[in-house]
Parts: C-alpha cells; sequence; structure tokens
C-alpha cells in the first residue's frame, strides 16, 4: 500500500505540489486528472525523488516504511515504477540493448530476457527489431516510446505502477491496446496504479476506483469513477 | 591549463607544420624518431603501442609514408602515467590514391599531447577515428592539420573525448584545401563527455577552404553526464554508479564499434576501462 500525507515538494523555490493525500491499496485504480502544469507530473516524479524536485513536507510510506529519502533505484527496488510522459534520449543504444542492460540481473539469462521481450512488443505491438527509438524525437517514434515504456513495466516486478500520460502521441488503436495492458497489470495479484491521464477512451477502459482531479498542485477533488465522466464532460472551470 | 593550450599555429607558419625542433624548442627530450613507409600498391596492419618508459618531458616522432594505391591500417595507443609530459608528432604523408585508417586511442599523463599533420596527395583518402580519454588532472590533446594538396582528396576525423575529474581534453583540427585541389571532401566529428564536476574538453575543428568545388563538414559537441538521464536510468533500477558507468560506456562504445578486429577492440576497450 502507498500513502502519502501531507506531502509538499518544490523546485527551485516554486511550489509543484501542496499537501497532498493519497492513499493507494492492492486492486485499484487510481487516476489523476487535470490541467497542463497543475502539479500531476511533479507529484509522480516527488514520489520517486528527481533530483531537481525537493520534498519540502509530508511523508511517502510505502508498505509501513517511509521512502521520502531512499535512493531511486532502491525504490525501484521495492516493486514501484514510474513511465515517463517523455522518455528521455539516448544516443545511439537499441531498445533491446538498453532493456538487456537494465534487466540483467533479474533473469536468469539474455535468452529468458529476448523471449519476455519479444512477447511484450507483440503485445504492444512494437516491432523488437527496431533501432534506437531513444534517438529519434518524431511522432512515430514518440508513440513507440510510450509503449516501450509499458515494455519497462512488464519486464520489471511490478507492485506499483505510476504511468504518466501514457495515452499521449498514441493513436486511438494504441491507447486501447496500453489500456487493456494496464487493466491487464491492474487485475493480477498484489498490484495496484496510479495512472496520469485525461484520455476519455484510457479512462473508459481503465474504469478507475478512485479519481483526483489536481489544479495548481492541490488535489481538489477526489471520488469515483463518475468524476471523469463530469469532468470530462464539464471541464475544470469549476475547481480553479 | 585551458584554452591556450590550443595551438596558435595559422596558415603561413613556416610550411604550416611544426618540426619536433619547432615545437619542441628545448624542451623535451625526443626519445625516439622512427619511419613507416609501406610500398607502392601494398597493404598492411599495424598495432603501435606507445609505451614510454622515461619519465618527465618525452618526444616522438614518427614519419609515415605511405605510397601510391597503398593501403595501411594503424592503430596507435597510449596511456600515460599521471605525471607524464610527453608530445608526438605524426608526419604522414598519403600519396596518390592511398589510404590510411587510422585509430588513436590516448588516456592520461599530465601532459600528453598528439599532434598528426598530413599531405594528401591526388585522390588520397584519410579516415581517422579515436578516444582521448583524461580522468585524472592532466591534459590530453589530439591536434591534426591536415593539408588537402591534391584533388579528390578526402579525410573524415571522428574523435571522442572524455574528461572527468580535473581532467581536460583538446581536440583542434586545422584542415587546408588549396583553391586548385579540386573535389575534395572534409569531414570533421567531434563528440566530448565530461564526466567530472571540474573536467573540461575544448574543441576547435577548423576548415580553410578556399576550393570551390570541396564538400566540408565540421560538428562538435560537448555534453554532461545528462541529470535526467541517469534519472531515468535510476527509475528502472540502476544504481547512480552503474547509470553513470552505462552512460560512458556508452559513449565510448560509437568509437568502438568502429574497430573491425575483435583482439584489438577488446585491448582497446581494457585500456579505457582500465
Amino acid at each position: 500500500m502507498l500513502t502519502i500525507n501531507n506531502l509538499s515538494a518544490q523546485s527551485q523555490s516554486q511550489d509543484l505540489i501542496k499537501n497532498i493525500n493519497l492513499e493507494i491499496r492492492e486492486g485499484e485504480t487510481h487516476v489523476i486528472m487535470g490541467p497542463k502544469n497543475s502539479g500531476k507530473s511533479a507529484l509522480a516524479h516527488s514520489i520517486f525523488g528527481h533530483p531537481s524536485i525537493e520534498i519540502t513536507d509530508g511523508d511517502i510510506i510505502w508498505n509501513s516504511q517511509r521512502i521520502n529519502d531512499i535512493p531511486t533505484d532502491q525504490k525501484a527496488g521495492l516493486g514501484i515504477f514510474i513511465g515517463f510522459q517523455l522518455p528521455p534520449q539516448i544516443e545511439k543504444i537499441t531498445n533491446f540493448d538498453l532493456i538487456k542492460e537494465i534487466y540483467a540481473d533479474r533473469y536468469p539469462s539474455t535468452t529468458d530476457i529476448e523471449i519476455r521481450y519479444r512477447t511484450y512488443c507483440e503485445i504492444l505491438n512494437l516491432s523488437p527489431d527496431q533501432d534506437s527509438i531513444y534517438s529519434t524525437y518524431n511522432d512515430a517514434a514518440l508513440s513507440q516510446l510510450k509503449r516501450n515504456e509499458l515494455i519497462h513495466m512488464l519486464m520489471s516486478d511490478v507492485k506499483l505502477a505510476i504511468i504518466d500520460e501514457v495515452d499521449q502521441d498514441l493513436t486511438e488503436k494504441d491507447i486501447i491496446l496500453a489500456g487493456s495492458v494496464l487493466k491487464n497489470f491492474v487485475n493480477q495479484e498484489n498490484r495496484m496504479c496510479l495512472v496520469i491521464t485525461n484520455n476519455d477512451t484510457l479512462l473508459k477502459i481503465l474504469t478507475p476506483t478512485h479519481v483526483h482531479v489536481m489544479v495548481d498542485g492541490e488535489i481538489k477533488m477526489s471520488g469515483s469513477a463518475e468524476l471523469c465522466e463530469r469532468i470530462v464532460k464539464d471541464g475544470y472551470s469549476e475547481l480553479s | 591549463m585551458g584554452i591556450q593550450s590550443f595551438l596558435k599555429a595559422q596558415k603561413g607558419d613556416p610550411d604550416w607544420a611544426f618540426t619536433p625542433e619547432f615545437y619542441f624548442e628545448k624542451e623535451f627530450k625526443i626519445i625516439d624518431a622512427n619511419l613507416i613507409e609501406l610500398s607502392q600498391g601494398k597493404s598492411d596492419q599495424i598495432m603501435l603501442r606507445q609505451e614510454p618508459t622515461e619519465r618527465g618531458l618525452l618526444a616522438k616522432h614518427l614519419k609515415i609514408d605511405i605510397r601510391e594505391n597503398a593501403t595501411l591500417d594503424l592503430t596507435v595507443t597510449n596511456e600515460a602515467v599521471d605525471n607524464l609530459q610527453q608530445v608526438f608528432i605524426y608526419d604522414i604523408r598519403i600519396r596518390e590514391n592511398a589510404l590510411l585508417n587510422l585509430g588513436m586511442f590516448v588516456k592520461g599523463g599530465q601532459l600528453n599531447k598528439h599532434i598528426i599533420q598530413l599531405i594528401l596527395d591526388d585522390g588520397a583518402n584519410f579516415n581517422a577515428y579515436g578516444y582521448v580519454i583524461n580522468n585524472s588532472n592532466g591534459d590530453c590533446e589530439i591536434i591534426t592539420k591536415i593539408d588537402h594538396r591534391g584533388s579528390g582528396s578526402i579525410s573524415n576525423q571522428y574523435f571522442s573525448c572524455e574528461s572527468g575529474h580535473q581532467g581536460q581534453t583538446v581536440f583542434q583540427s586545422m584542415v587546408s584545401v588549396p583553391e586548385d585541389a579540386d573535389y575534395v571532401q572534409v569531414g570533421i566529428e567531434n563528440n566530448n563527455l565530461i564526466t567530472g564536476d571540474a573536467g573540461k574538453c575544448f574543441s576547435m575543428p577548423e576548415v580553410f577552404n578556399q576550393s570551390s568545388t570541396a564538400k566540408t563538414t565540421s560538428v562538435s559537441s560537448t555534453d554532461f553526464l545528462d541529470r535526467d538521464l541517469l534519472y531515468y536510468l535510476q527509475t528502472r533500477g540502476m544504481t547512480q554508479t552503474n547509470a553513470e558507468c552505462f552512460l560512458i560506456r556508452n559513449h565510448r562504445e560509437q568509437v568502438l564499434s568502429i574497430i573491425q578486429p575483435e583482439k584489438i577492440r577488446e585491448e582497446i576497450d581494457q585500456l579505457l576501462i582500465g
């Protein structure tokens, strides 16, 4: 279970999030909606310890352990995953080479990694033999990068997946694909999900257990899946 | 140290070239002077391990003459101890339709300067690639001065540099294409990576082109270890140290992948890691 108590964070003296309270249990899918620059991604990266974000107050508790100050890689080791909205560029490396590098210690052999990788590529409609998707930033590459983040999620032993705007740059068909992968993920035992999105298609597939709306770094409203419909229909104007 | 480390040579200096005497004056002791000559039409592969055993101010002078239609694959490695000051001068002539593939791998030293000066005749081809690394307190430099005297001659250079801690690297290239050299091609690419807070990488690629038919490109980039990239890798479970090593290795691999013979690639990999 992830518990966030009164979490506030800033970057270069600018408040990013203020007094966030959240509790995510096994089997739950939480969705965070909100306009641009409302602090949704900042919340995700505050949990993970982004180097330019400073937590100024509050606690992040993972299964009874306070994890505010533990290194990012150790958070990953605890079974927490973050799928980036925009993964950074890595020059001249193939996707599979990066996968091998990252997951070498977690699988018995490279063959095991490759079998898994190819299976997940097929599920997510990605070519396993593509060249470096990390080097080019065009629409096609961005779409591949987003689906590739889900491959990383599936390759890891993840308990909590934090997925940041996976729908952006995806076609409708690929959003449905990504949604079903996430839905399937959270339906497995001991899994939970925090998804940042405003996408109607993805919201309908996920049927979240909890919906939170962030504006100006604060959670202004929380509710059930019905809240999504209201926000999609009416927007955020009444919350500003 | 610093940017003043660049040679001040300009076209118009004596022969637009440095002789050991001119450059070294009385400061450096010439401990070696060799000649590699490749006969017309021959091809050869040479691995040259520059391993000075003396301490102090050293200089080596190597002349290479590649005759018409000959091909030489020359790989030079040099690892210097931290307090060593050394200068290498390579005087190279590539004659008509001859080819030189030159790999230069240089590491360490207080001052470790490699000056490569070339004359390319008609149809001559020069491909250079290499990696320069200084993670100590010193300065490693690759300086190339290329004179495209012949028409149809080609020079391509691809050098990567890496500096960490208080180390410094310099890549300087001065390429001259005279007015009467037709259809010359010049390519310079230099990618630098600063891995430590006080590391410095200097780059000065210059092409003095007077020919209306020459094609020239020059690219230079200098990056630090990217904080966002390190964070991304850490979110996947890599420790900070492993993530840094991974990015450094990826930078090196871009040059190492050019080396064809696997044994040589492994040897150079070990040199860079060690």
